[in-house]
């Protein structure tokens, strides 16, 4: 089978909370005929990384070049995703640190860590309780691409990639 | 204590607490903008209730019914649910008997399974209630 890739949905400029609804409710528009668990799985990815790019992305002075980026596009049995935003270069070590913990755990072991954040973690001064990372692997079976591509002495474009299988959320008849 | 009513919206749930019917429930999608200025004041609220209704009329309110309708909740959400949810307990370990219904959509296992978490977590029976 050849394979295709179709974009469905893009967005690129400043991001606004009421932009993340638009898209979530244009995602849920465009796959109203697959299951409601494939619908999840994308829609919880979709909040935890555009809210991670809303809440700590570090805006560039005077740049209009680098501006967050979301895509999902469908391939023949996978939803592919792609999130980027600019970060201080100060802050890529421990970003791809803590992405790499998440991407070596299993899923039992995601859980168990979503526990100990949750049990013992605290609400950040930006309204996040150090979830994200871990509940964009969950959904992705832990299998989250990341990049950081240097754009200026002091900030990267940091991107998140994941692709979701629907061999077992395939649409309804 | 007066009625608490929260009506919801895209982002935040709806609320409804009667204190005098003994019912509270929450129910939508939760991703707030504002995580903290949202369930803040609702945690503050609840253990308002705690000290001045249920610790001052124990013998009045000896039942409390907690109704959880969530279609969605970010982990930010979470962490809040998991606070509240330690203050109806705490209700529980009182004279108050507290009991948590976890609604969730026939087919939607991604909610009934974070239910299951929660309840897990916190060593807390739910009922689970499968709905449509």
């Amino acid at each position: 089978m050849v394979e295709t890739k179709q974009e469905i949905l893009h967005h690129y400029g400043p991001l606004s909370y009421d932009e993340i609804g638009y898209l979530l409710n244009k995602m849920m528009e465009k796959f109203n005929a697959y299951s409601l668990s494939l619908r999840k799985k994308v829609y919880t990815f979709m909040v935890e990384s555009l809210e991670n790019v809303y809440r700590h992305q570090d805006v560039m002075p005077e740049s209009t070049n680098y501006y967050p980026r979301f895509t999902l596009w469908m391939s023949n049995d996978t939803v592919l995703m792609s999130v980027s935003n600019t970060v201080l270069q100060s802050k890529c070590a421990h970003i791809s640190k803590c992405l790499d913990r998440v991407g070596q755990l299993d899923k039992s072991e995601l859980k168990e860590l979503y526990r100990d954040i949750i049990l013992h973690g605290t609400i950040s001064e930006k309204g996040g309780a150090g979830l994200g990372f871990v509940n964009m692997a969950r959904v992705a079976d832990g299998k989250l691409g990341h990049s950081f591509e240097p754009i200026a002495p002091s900030y990267s474009y940091f991107t998140i990639d994941v692709a979701i299988s629907f061999k077992t959320n395939s649409p309804m008849a | 204590m007066e009625i608490l009513k929260i009506q919801p919206d895209e982002f935040t749930p709806g609320i409804l607490f009667d204190p005098e019917k003994s019912v509270f429930e929450i129910y939508g999608v939760s991703r707030p903008e504002n995580v903290v200025g949202f369930y803040k004041p609702l945690l503050t609220w609840l253990d308002t209730y705690n000290q001045e209704v249920l610790q001052a009329e124990p013998e009045v309110h000896r039942q409390l019914e907690v109704n959880l309708k969530m279609t969605y909740f970010n982990s930010a959400s979470s962490k809040f649910l998991l606070d509240m949810l330690l203050l109806f307990i705490r209700m529980d370990a009182g004279n108050c008997k507290v009991r948590v219904n976890w609604y969730y959509e026939e087919d939607d296992d991604e909610i009934k399974e974070s239910g299951e978490e929660l309840s897990e977590m916190l060593g807390f029976p739910f009922n689970y209630i499968s709905v449509g």
